[in-house]
């Protein structure tokens, strides 16, 4: 046990400093992952998916919607049918879907964390993380998202951003993900900072096209506790992977 | 033009226009100068006075003071409800941060029951509406355990995003921890005023105050005065404010409150000098005197638990406007609580009808340019005077010395 809590040690700062992807498995307690496969194969058959999930823009055409976005959901609501909470700032005929708009680093980066900058938030509770997703206005107050070491609304540690592919099925954990929203934060994540599903919280699901990289992933995640517990949030993203140098 | 004097014109440079060296127009030059030097004189007093009253206004809406009679019971709220896209009643709607009561952009409550979904309606609670001159606490606990608000007397807990949320006035604000007096409304002429610093929203196990002004006085941001209507004769009113949220979750959002109903008057709130009588109330005798003095007519009737109809906003603002333009005297005209809101069975009200007579303010005010300009005119006119005859002595003493 005291060489396996080393080298989870050691490949917590790799994960921080350095980003390698394997130290996210090995977080995980996935450590007969590590050495067989650096690109990410696994020996339960599926490969970890170690790059960046590019987003596409979200979009609306009438009632329908495209691309990468965001619905949250009342607290006594489904998934599936709502009530879903209308965003004003919403650019499509229904409010009740936020798009998203690509980052700096063009979406989802698996492997290593893309946390909030310092400040987090303009002074009139703006958000400003900007890797991910532009910052985008709900309900006249910009919101973004982080993934961070330690989740900023429960103040756990938490591993990086994994997606695993197995017979083109994605499947995976967000546990960092995180909202950012009027000097607030919400965990986002799949599963929660401590594994748990609660409430409307589903595990990632998606599918990836491993010739044209297409992929599509979505989780929804019930927020915990403060002002929006009970409030859920449902997770669209849509784009391509792109791998990180030196994975597959 | 020699020997001829202009009057009353109070311009200085008419004034200038007396012949200095004298004529048989001399005393009735004299005379016309004190007349005009008196009316100016006058009239710059008038006006400091206007100023100093329009000062204390500025003071008072500042520090969100309010005047006229106080109005202690009950403002019974009649159901909102919405048809097409217009609210009537009592609503609420919630403006984002930066925005305006006039435009929004306003939240959208997915549970409203209204086609514009911005509009929440209110239904009245156990006690029929907004009690002044008393608290109407939130219950304890003040939450189930989903974070639904259990406070149920001035509003019934109405969905908002899935959770219910209430509202209630609280010696100690519940959001800032500060004390905040009990609400008081108050009527001048047909208009209303007042304070609801204790006005309090609860959600999802939060607390918002929502008062004007806040518990420490200020009017931060979108916060505007309470202000509203009451017809004398029906008891109808309307009262509205918003309040910005300071601090926590939701800082910055605010709300805009549009109450209307009808006011019930306290059982023991009838001014003294009250006369029993019976049956509906008296009309006013018109005879009040100046200033606050009131007389009142204090008719106990039965009481009644039955609930009656709700009434409509439109009511309420056709109510409004027939007292708009009432000056001095106000007939007060309330009827039960039983009568103007739906009540539930255990709500009872004895006070039927009462007849409060007031003397207010009513009547036409002048604007605040006037006021300052007919200062301001006045004070220059008593300068040119002033200096017009200073200069006709020196004229005429050369002239003397010539």
């Amino acid at each position: 046990m005291s060489a396996r809590r080393t080298v989870l040690s050691r490949l917590g700062f790799v994960c921080r400093v350095v980003a390698v992807p394997v130290a996210c498995a090995a977080s995980l307690g996935l450590v007969g992952a590590l050495s067989p496969s650096p690109a990410g194969a696994s020996s339960s058959g599926r490969t970890a998916l170690v790059g960046t999930f590019k987003i596409t823009p979200g979009a609306c055409f009438g009632a329908a919607v495209s691309g990468t976005y965001f619905r949250m959901i009342d607290p006594k609501g489904s998934v599936a049918t709502g009530p879903f909470f209308s965003n004003p700032d919403s650019t499509c005929p229904n409010h009740t879907f936020t798009l998203a708009v690509p980052g700096t680093q063009g979406g989802l980066v698996t492997g290593h964390y893309q946390p909030n900058p310092t400040p987090a938030f303009s002074a009139t509770g703006g958000a400003l993380a900007s890797d991910i997703v532009q910052p985008q206005s709900f309900t006249a107050i910009d919101f973004s998202i982080a993934t961070n070491k330690k989740d900023p609304q429960t103040g756990q540690s938490v591993p990086c951003p994994q997606i695993w592919v197995k017979n083109g099925k994605l499947s995976g954990q967000v546990e960092a993900w995180s909202a950012a929203w009027n000097k607030l934060y919400f965990n986002q994540g799949s599963p929660k900072p401590n594994g748990s599903h609660p409430g409307l919280t589903l595990p990632i699901s998606g599918t990836y096209n491993a010739s044209t990289h297409a992929y599509l992933l979505t989780w929804s995640s019930q927020v915990v506790g403060g002002p929006f517990n009970g409030f859920t949030g449902y997770w669209h993203l849509a784009g391509t992977f792109v791998p990180a140098k030196g994975s597959k | 033009m020699r020997g001829d004097v202009v009057h009353g014109t109070g311009s200085h440079g008419n004034v200038a226009q007396i012949d200095w060296r004298g004529s048989e127009m001399e005393p009735r030059a004299r005379t016309g100068r004190k007349a005009v030097i008196i009316a100016l004189a006058v009239a710059a007093l008038v006006a400091a006075g206007q100023l100093f009253e329009v000062a204390s206004w500025f003071g008072d809406s500042r520090a969100g003071a309010a005047t006229g009679t106080p109005l202690a019971g009950t403002f019974t709220v009649t159901g909102g409800s919405c048809s097409g896209g217009t609210a009537s009643g009592t609503y609420l709607r919630m403006v984002l941060s930066g925005g305006s009561n006039s435009a929004g952009p306003f939240f959208s409550n997915s549970d409203s029951s209204c086609s514009d979904q911005t509009y929440t309606p209110l239904a009245p609670g156990t006690d029929g509406g907004l009690v002044t001159g008393s608290y109407q606490a939130e219950p304890s606990p003040a939450f189930d355990s989903s974070g639904n608000s259990l406070a149920d007397r001035i509003t019934k807990p109405v969905d908002f995003e899935g959770v219910a949320f209430s509202t209630s006035t609280n010696p100690t604000d519940p959001q800032t921890g500060l004390s905040a007096p009990a609400p008081s409304i108050f009527v001048s002429g047909s208009t209303l005023s007042g304070s609801v610093q204790s006005f309090g929203v609860t959600w999802n196990n939060q607390q918002f105050n929502q008062g004007s002004p806040k518990p420490d006085g200020s009017a931060p941001g979108n916060t505007s005065p309470v202000t509203g209507t009451y017809n004398a004769s029906t008891g109808a009113y309307t009262l509205q404010w918003s309040s910005q949220v300071v601090g926590g979750p939701f800082n910055g959002f605010s709300a805009f409150w549009n109450l209307t109903g009808r006011f019930v008057p306290a059982s023991g709130a009838a001014p003294s000098g009250a006369s029993s009588g019976s049956g509906s109330a008296a009309t006013s005798s018109g005879a009040a005197a100046a200033g606050s003095s009131s007389s009142s007519h204090a008719t106990t009737g039965s009481s009644s638990s039955s609930s009656s109809g709700s009434g409509s906003g439109s009511g309420v603002g056709s109510g409004a406007s027939a007292v708009a333009g009432a000056a001095g005297t106000t007939t007060t005209t309330p009827v039960s609580a039983a009568s103007a809101a739906p009540a539930p069975a255990s709500s009872t009200h004895t006070v039927l009808s009462s007849h409060t007579i007031t003397s207010g303010g009513g009547g036409w005010s002048a604007p605040t340019w006037l006021v300052v300009l007919v200062g301001v005119l006045a004070l220059l006119g008593v300068l040119g005077m002033l200096w017009s005859e200073r200069s006709l002595r020196r004229l005429r003493a050369a002239t003397v010395s010539r």
